[in-house]
């Protein structure tokens, strides 16, 4: 019985493990409500925010997956709102944000990408909302974005 | 005799209205001199002297066209931006032609439609943007042809009624009046088109989605298709 339970124990701590432990210090409009390693925070106002990550395959860096994710997005249809905004984060991991417009219902939206690429995994940093409502917290977030850790 | 006087009047309005509706299959070339002819007798009085509409939009080599801007622009207070625009109109002398939240229409001056352009693309971010330009010259040259006819007829047909029996006065009315509501509608077309050469159009939309649509397209790498703002919304 004891023995099932380290075992239980054991996986838990596995699976703690393997599941990334994102930081940010996001705007303080943003309320964080994923406390599990992901990421996802939301304004009263409902602009949403959230971490999550792909396999970097075929490895590539991370000009090769801001272009690539760029022309996806035109393809189909997405404007990009000014240009790609390329940085350093105080740790001093490389990002790049593309920030894009489409219509959604009766509005238009605005839906950012931050893309970290990190050995095999790319990290996305995604958010999105209303245009007017997303503009007035962009600068904001731009500023946090230099902030995010994309953990382990 | 008198009667022979007013049908040979009749069949020559007649003949001046065919030759009119034959005016383009006939090659008539509209001359320059048509374009900057002297002014009619019922000009707007908007109009000036030589017949030209004020601040027409008129190319180096004396065409007169008809600019049209379109330009979607998204910006994050719609009111307030449009509020400068329409203060901008004012000043540049031009005019609204629609107001709604997400569109606008507005009359300008050609002369300045770079500088409205310039303070819409300043105001936001320019999603698109386009210049159309139509060349008016030859259809308002053939218009003021056909007014100038149409009106030689009437002159001439005006002396006839004088001399004309009743029954022939009344033949010349009927015909007159048909050339008058002629007179009338060619008048109204060449008003409209002075009016598109002495303002150029700007349409203005602070709404992408009246112009955009989303399609799928499939990427040749897997993760890329699942970045989508519904796939976004749905996980969240």
């Amino acid at each position: 019985m004891i023995r099932l339970g380290c075992y239980i124990l054991a996986a838990v701590v596995g699976l703690g493990a393997c599941t990334p432990r994102y930081e940010m210090t996001a705007p303080e409009a943003f309320k964080r409500f994923d406390q599990r390693g992901g990421y996802k925070a939301i304004t009263a106002d409902g602009v949403m925010l959230k971490a999550r990550e792909v396999k970097n395959y075929p490895e590539g860096d991370l000009p090769f997956w801001t272009d690539a994710l760029q022309r996806h997005l035109i393809a189909r249809g997405y404007i990009q709102k000014g240009k790609t905004e390329c940085f350093k984060t105080q740790k001093g991991q490389d990002g790049c944000t593309l920030v894009f417009l489409l219509p959604h219902g009766a509005e238009d939206w605005a839906f950012a990408q931050t893309v970290f690429v990190q050995g095999k995994r790319i990290v996305l940093v995604e958010s999105a909302g209303p245009f007017d409502r997303f503009a007035k917290i962009e600068p904001a977030l731009a500023t946090a974005m230099h902030s995010f850790d994309p953990g382990e | 005799m008198r009667g022979l006087a007013v049908t040979f009047v009749l069949v020559f309005a007649l003949l001046a209205r065919v030759a009119v509706a034959l005016e383009p299959a006939a090659g008539m070339v509209p001359s320059k001199a048509a374009v900057h002819g002297p002014p009619t007798e019922h000009a707007p009085p908007t109009l000036p002297a030589h017949g030209l509409p004020q601040s027409a939009t008129q190319t180096d080599d004396g065409r007169l066209t008809a600019l049209t801007a379109t330009m979607v622009v998204k910006v994050v207070h719609v009111a307030e931006v449009r509020k400068q625009v329409l203060a901008k109109v004012k000043a540049l002398h031009g005019h609204p032609m629609l107001m709604t939240d997400a569109e606008l229409v507005l009359k300008v001056p050609p002369a300045s439609l770079p500088e409205l352009l310039e303070l819409l693309a300043s105001s936001g971010t320019v999603l698109g943007k386009s210049l159309q330009r139509a060349d008016l010259t030859d259809e308002i040259a053939q218009l003021e042809a056909r007014l100038k006819s149409k009106r030689e007829v009437l002159q001439r047909m005006r002396g006839f009624i004088d001399d004309s029996n009743v029954q022939a006065t009344l033949r010349i009315e009927r015909t007159m009046t048909q050339l008058v509501q002629e007179l009338e509608s060619v008048k109204g077309e060449l008003a409209v088109q002075r009016e598109r050469a002495r303002f150029a159009t700007v349409q203005v939309s602070f709404q992408y989605f009246q112009h955009g649509r989303i399609t799928y397209v499939n990427s040749p790498f897997a993760w890329l298709n699942e970045v989508d703002l519904d796939v976004f919304l749905r996980e969240f």
